[in-house]
């Protein structure tokens, strides 16, 4: 008889999920389960499960190394940081009523990154930073700033860095210095968008004339540019404007879109307490948005995808997929990203930085000037493994999720919860229960979606061979 | 029929060579080239090609040859030859090191003979005069059948040249535990192109005509993957395998995930493949369904998938981002159809032996 990997397992209805550490899995009736238990297999039952990657015949044989070479792709984080995210100022021209990053009034000095900061950025990036990188500029509102965003772009060129640009803004100023910037096909746009002209301004600007002006500009990029050009990101204070918005980024013609409610962070705090503790409320809003994206896919020529669920669908199925921050695990600080702050304090998360900024607790990591803080990068770390909470090890889904200390720690100022009292575990864990009971649903809509999540074609071939060992 | 003439890897020469022993050059028509053991000069003149060497002359008199700058030749003075071992403008330049297998796949575009070309140490020089960054394919026959000195003659360029990098077809069929630590040092300078055309292991066995291969193949894959080794898989499409596909993918994706890219290979109509053309060829221009299905569990899986020798139109439009310049720049063609297509340039076209009648039924311009 040959061996088990280690493997746990979740009732899902009348099934059960059975999964191992390398993220294989598969279904099963409850007496399969008993009999897999208590390694009762027959030859049928033991084929399956060799094409599942569950057993083993000796230590060192394909699927012993297969199994071992699955785990560490799905741990293993790039060496060298490809992603900084900086701050050029943290002054913005609009007070949108759910910012998240306590932004400052566009008059106020002395929260803007000065040329010390930017020599320590250059700097900082020759040291640490891989030769493929991504630099996000994000505020406050960075287009004030745009001589900083220039200087950094002719930097790259200047030294041969092979490097991508996103400008977060609220592109309510198209100067022609800005333009000049956006021609370049390394420079990318994002934009909040939270829907309609009404929702729009009612959340971001409270001025309909204002908020015009945005979409009048909105237009104009995505049209002389392509979409390509500019990508678009919602934010729901008021979950009933989900569907409308929905269509909004329809009839732009907009392709992906993430869901995702105010966060509990920032400004948001105070003026959307409920934030803290609406999970299942906004669970529920979101699974509906997911069948009401399903269903107008499914009819309509043009496909939308929602960016949760491409990245919980690519955890599961995808070795490898461990560049997004919400959802990794191992989710070292100081690893492959860091979040420059105005005053050049660097962050692990841009969640970590705004829960600094309130004062909670100290998460910055270094400065880049002065350097960076291995030892507080080494003790945040220790908290950054799902492998060492007890929680998380018993957990079916535990090669798929991630970890994030900071989310409980600005919801919960501690980090010693039981997970499952923790949004992030009940977001997740809802999430996943929902993706693996669509994946064996049998109904075409499902399927279609689901493949079109994780390959961008759209199809009604399933993503998956046999699953269900019956 | 407009069709491009091949390009000639081999060529008869008259010399006044002063020696008798194989030797490599690399070429330049620069006036100001030192002329020396490895550097020879090149005349173009209406009738013939003169390269000067270190050792003398030698004339070439085919008008269908045109040399590029810095290429690399290897010279057999006494069977007045040589052969284009690197063309540096090249989309593919390949070394074939012997046509001996041990396999009789039955669509084989180069059906084994008892003819061998295990040259290594003048292969090393001509190795060595590769430009920087340069690739070379390798291929048989089988040249595991050579593995000793195949690994070594790698091992020996890598330490001296280890920006070179090496695509290698083999079988799979002749690795073992004890070769883990050389694959080891090969693995970030070697490709492993290898064929795996079935999930079902009678079935694979079947189309390379060896029983057990299969079992000895998945005995490979375990210490190219402890090895760290780079693959490429590699399934021809065939009538026999392609209802296969979507399990195929499955089992790669479930037990075969570390592969750097799984290739799906058309047929190229030549040696047994043009034997048995009726018996084998699939045309996926009348039905993509098993590929499709294939495809969808592959990518999902985050499985590099890629189209060789697939005419852009005979791929449905979602998936014609997969298929790749596959055809070797001297044995590819396009057909009278293709003028009108504006694809062209994209496009890997077929290769020169290909027949229109007896091919795909839905090609042409107005199926893209």
């Amino acid at each position: 008889m040959s061996n088990l990997f280690p493997y746990k397992f979740r009732q899902l209805g009348d099934l059960f999920l059975v999964s191992n550490d390398a993220g294989d899995f598969f279904y099963c009736k409850e007496n399969n389960l008993q009999n897999l238990m208590n390694k009762n297999i027959n030859s049928d039952f033991e084929k399956f499960l060799t094409a599942k990657n569950f057993i083993y015949n000796n230590e060192h044989d394909l699927n012993w190394n297969n199994h071992k070479y699955k785990i560490l792709k799905r741990k293993k984080l790039p060496n060298k940081i490809n992603y900084f995210m900086i701050i050029p100022t943290l002054r913005c021209d609009l007070k949108c009523s759910y910012c998240q990053v306590s932004r400052v009034d566009k008059d106020l000095k002395g929260y803007d990154w000065d040329d010390k900061i930017l020599n320590s950025f250059f700097k900082f990036v020759e040291n640490y930073g891989s030769n493929n990188i991504k630099i996000e500029f994000q505020g406050g509102e960075p287009t004030l700033r745009l001589d900083i965003i220039s200087k950094i772009i002719n930097w790259t060129k200047e030294k041969n860095i092979n490097a991508e640009f996103v400008i977060c803004t609220n592109l309510m100023n198209l100067s022609n210095e800005f333009e000049e910037i956006i021609q370049n096909d390394k420079v990318y746009l994002s934009t909040s968008l939270d829907g309609n002209l009404e929702i729009q301004s009612k959340q971001r600007i409270d001025n309909e004339d204002k908020t015009k002006v945005f979409f009048k500009n909105f237009d104009y990029i995505f049209h002389k540019y392509g979409k390509k050009k500019i990508s678009a990101l919602p934010t729901f204070s008021d979950f009933n404007n989900v569907k409308s918005t929905i269509d909004k980024y329809r009839e732009i013609g907009l392709n992906y879109i993430y869901l995702r409610p105010v966060n509990y962070q920032g400004f948001a705090r105070k003026k959307f307490p409920e934030s803290k503790t609406q999970v299942n409320k906004w669970l529920n809003v979101y699974f509906e948005a997911i069948d009401y994206i399903f269903e107008k896919n499914f009819h309509t020529n043009e496909n939308i995808i929602e960016f949760n669920l491409q990245t919980n669908l690519k955890r599961i199925f995808s070795l490898g997929h461990n560049g997004h921050l919400d959802l990794r695990n191992p989710n070292f600080a100081g690893r492959d990203n860091f979040i420059i702050d105005y005053d050049g304090k660097l962050y692990p998360s841009d969640e970590s930085r705004m829960i600094s900024r309130i004062g909670i607790i100290d998460l910055s990591i270094g400065h880049v000037s002065r350097g960076i803080d291995d030892k507080k990068i080494s003790e945040f770390n220790w908290n950054q493994i799902s492998d060492v909470n007890q929680d998380c090890i018993h957990c079916s889904y535990q090669s798929y999720c991630g970890v994030d200390t900071v989310d409980d720690l600005s919801r919960y100022n501690r980090i010693d919860l039981p997970k499952s009292e923790t949004s992030f575990c009940q977001n997740q864990i809802s999430k996943f229960d929902d993706i693996f009971k669509r994946l064996i649903s049998n109904n075409p809509k499902n399927i279609y979606n689901l493949s079109g999540h994780l390959s961008g074609i759209f199809t009604l071939n399933p993503p998956y061979g046999r699953i269900i060992y019956d | 029929m407009v069709e491009l003439s091949m390009i000639k890897l081999h060529s008869k020469i008259t010399h006044n060579l002063s020696t008798e022993d194989n030797f490599v050059i690399k070429i330049s028509s620069n006036k100001k080239i030192n002329v020396d053991a490895n550097n020879a000069y090149m005349k173009n003149l209406d009738d013939k090609i003169i390269i000067q060497t270190l050792y003398g002359e030698f004339s070439i008199f085919d008008d269908s040859i045109a040399f590029e700058e810095n290429e690399i030749l290897l010279i057999f003075p006494k069977v007045s030859s040589i052969k284009r071992f690197f063309r540096p403008n090249a989309n593919s330049n390949s070394l074939l090191l012997t046509e001996e297998c041990d396999q009789r796949c039955i669509m084989c575009s180069q059906p084994p003979k008892n003819k061998r070309y295990d040259n290594f140490s003048l292969y090393k020089k001509a190795v060595l005069l590769m430009p920087e960054y340069g690739h070379l394919g390798i291929t048989g026959g089988e040249p595991t059948l050579f593995k000793e000195p195949l690994i070594n003659f790698l091992k020996d360029i890598i330490e001296i040249r280890n920006d070179l990098t090496f695509h290698i077809l083999t079988n799979g069929q002749h690795f073992v535990k004890e070769d883990i630590n050389n694959l080891f040092i090969l693995s970030k300078n070697v490709t492993w192109g290898i064929p795996l055309y079935s999930y079902d292991e009678k079935s694979h066995d079947d189309i390379v005509s060896k029983d057990g291969a299969y079992k000895r193949l998945f005995d490979s894959f375990n210490y190219l993957l402890s090895s760290g080794s780079r693959v490429e898989l590699r399934t021809v499409i065939m009538k026999q395998n392609v209802k296969h596909l979507p399990k195929l993918s499955e089992l790669i994706s479930s037990q075969l995930p570390w592969i750097k890219v799984w290739a799906i290979m058309q047929l190229e109509n030549i040696g047994y493949a043009r034997m048995n053309w009726d018996k084998i060829f699939f045309d996926n221009s009348s039905d993509f369904s098993n590929i499709e299905k294939a495809m969808s569990i592959g990518l999902a899986n985050n499985i590099n998938i890629a189209f060789f020798n697939f005419p852009l139109c005979s791929v449905p439009r979602d998936y014609r981002g997969y298929a790749k310049n596959s055809i070797s720049d001297w044995k590819n063609k396009f057909i009278e159809n293709c003028d009108k297509c504006q694809k062209k340039d994209f496009c890997t076209g077929f290769f020169e032996w290909h027949k229109n009648d007896i091919g795909y039924k839905h090609i042409g311009p107005e199926y893209l």
